[in-house]
């Protein structure tokens, strides 16, 4: 097993324990996507044949930790991968916009989410997305930047070893 | 080739998956779900259908008695306690033409007790059962007449029936009429203990009411 593969493993266990941990004990009707963050992430560092790979892993996990028809996040989490993998974006300001977006999208794909079928009205729904989109941001900016900061020290260690 | 589209065919192939568990899983719940609301559905029908017989009985009754001048059909909503009750609960009340002392009876036209307090949309019944209750009744088969009491569970008692009397076990004690409460001829229950004291002017009679009141749904309200 590689290097990578490890790596992967680490960082999808990590997306589970948050996205299981705001799920159970985050008092709000709305708790940010951690899945869907990070595998727009994914794409965006050139893994897409992993990230759609993780699509439907994740979206299966989603299902099963959610009250979802089994199978359609993962069906949501394919689109938007899909999509997203002709998206070029390397600024921070335009992945934010594109998590926004996305997440968004998302939301309002939750309305064929639940076997009860969607109770709210579309007002409702629209603002519920729009503070979903919010989180998902902020979480996705936090993700980012730790991220940057991270790949910055590595290449430092690895220049510095290499000298 | 195939590497060359490789993202493609990765997305084809999970979203089929994932299609295939959407379905199977959809199958799944609204299967149980149409069960669940068929076998709702089932016990509804046949709540409706006993419902019905009840009414079309009491409905046969209405047209056929002679006792009472006006009935209104009431549905037991409450009874205190459940067993050997003192108290029912009506759902109709002033708005329905419920009166204060009117006699309340079961579909098979047995006295159960009377109104004590009406409300617009509620009535509380006063049994045989209760410690206040006191009827004048007669015996069927000796015309005798004495005051039926209340109180002593499980049987009512029938006092100031001469000692000399001839009634015996088994006769049906029935409204003397001439209380304000009840009219004539309704009845009460039957005497299944007699007791001889040579001390006392009285027997000590016990009565078994014919309505059972815990088994009631509907009843009948009159005058």
């Amino acid at each position: 097993m590689n290097k990578k593969s490890i790596l992967l493993g680490e960082q999808l266990l990590v997306m589970m324990g948050l996205q299981v941990f705001f799920l159970n004990y985050f008092k709000s009707a709305i708790v940010p996507s951690f899945f869907l963050i990070w595998l727009l992430i994914l794409v965006w560092d050139g893994n897409i044949e992993v990230a759609l790979l993780m699509a439907f892993i994740t979206g299966i996990i989603y299902d099963l930790i959610s009250k979802g028809f089994y199978g359609m996040t993962s069906m949501i989490f394919l689109i938007i991968v899909y999509i997203n993998s002709f998206l070029k974006i390397k600024s921070m300001a335009g992945r934010i916009l594109c998590i926004f977006i996305f997440s968004m999208v998302y939301f309002m794909m939750g309305l064929f989410k639940y076997p009860d079928g969607f109770l709210w009205n579309s007002w409702t729904l629209f603002r519920y997305s729009l503070l979903f989109a919010m989180y998902n941001s902020v979480v996705g900016f936090l993700i980012e930047c730790g991220m940057r900061r991270l790949r910055l020290r590595w290449k430092a260690k690895k220049d510095y070893l290499s000298i | 080739m195939l590497w060359r589209f490789r993202r493609e065919v990765i997305f084809i192939v999970e979203f089929f998956l994932s299609l295939v568990i959407v379905r199977y899983h959809s199958v799944k719940i609204i299967g149980v779900e149409n069960r669940d609301e068929e076998e709702v559905k089932i016990i509804n029908y046949e709540e409706l259908i006993a419902e019905n017989l009840r009414l079309k009985e009491i409905l046969d009754i209405k047209k056929d008695t002679s006792l009472l001048k006006r009935i209104v059909v009431g549905q037991v909503i409450s009874i205190k306690p459940v067993v050997f009750p003192a108290e029912i609960i009506l759902n109709k009340g002033l708005d329905n033409g419920v009166k204060e002392n009117m006699a309340v009876l079961s579909k098979d036209m047995f006295l159960i007790g009377r109104v004590a307090k009406v409300d617009r949309n509620s009535a509380s019944v006063m049994t045989l059962f209760n410690t206040k209750s006191k009827i004048s009744v007669i015996i069927d088969s000796t015309r005798e007449i004495g005051v039926l009491e209340g109180g002593g569970i499980p049987f009512l008692s029938l006092r100031y029936i001469p000692s000399d009397s001839q009634v015996k076990k088994g006769d049906k004690v029935i409204t003397s009429g001439y209380s304000d409460f009840y009219p004539k001829g309704i009845e009460v229950g039957e005497i299944i203990k007699i007791e001889k004291s040579p001390d006392t002017l009285f027997l000590k009679i016990y009565v078994k009411p014919f309505s059972c009141v815990s088994g009631l749904e509907e009843v009948l309200i009159g005058e």
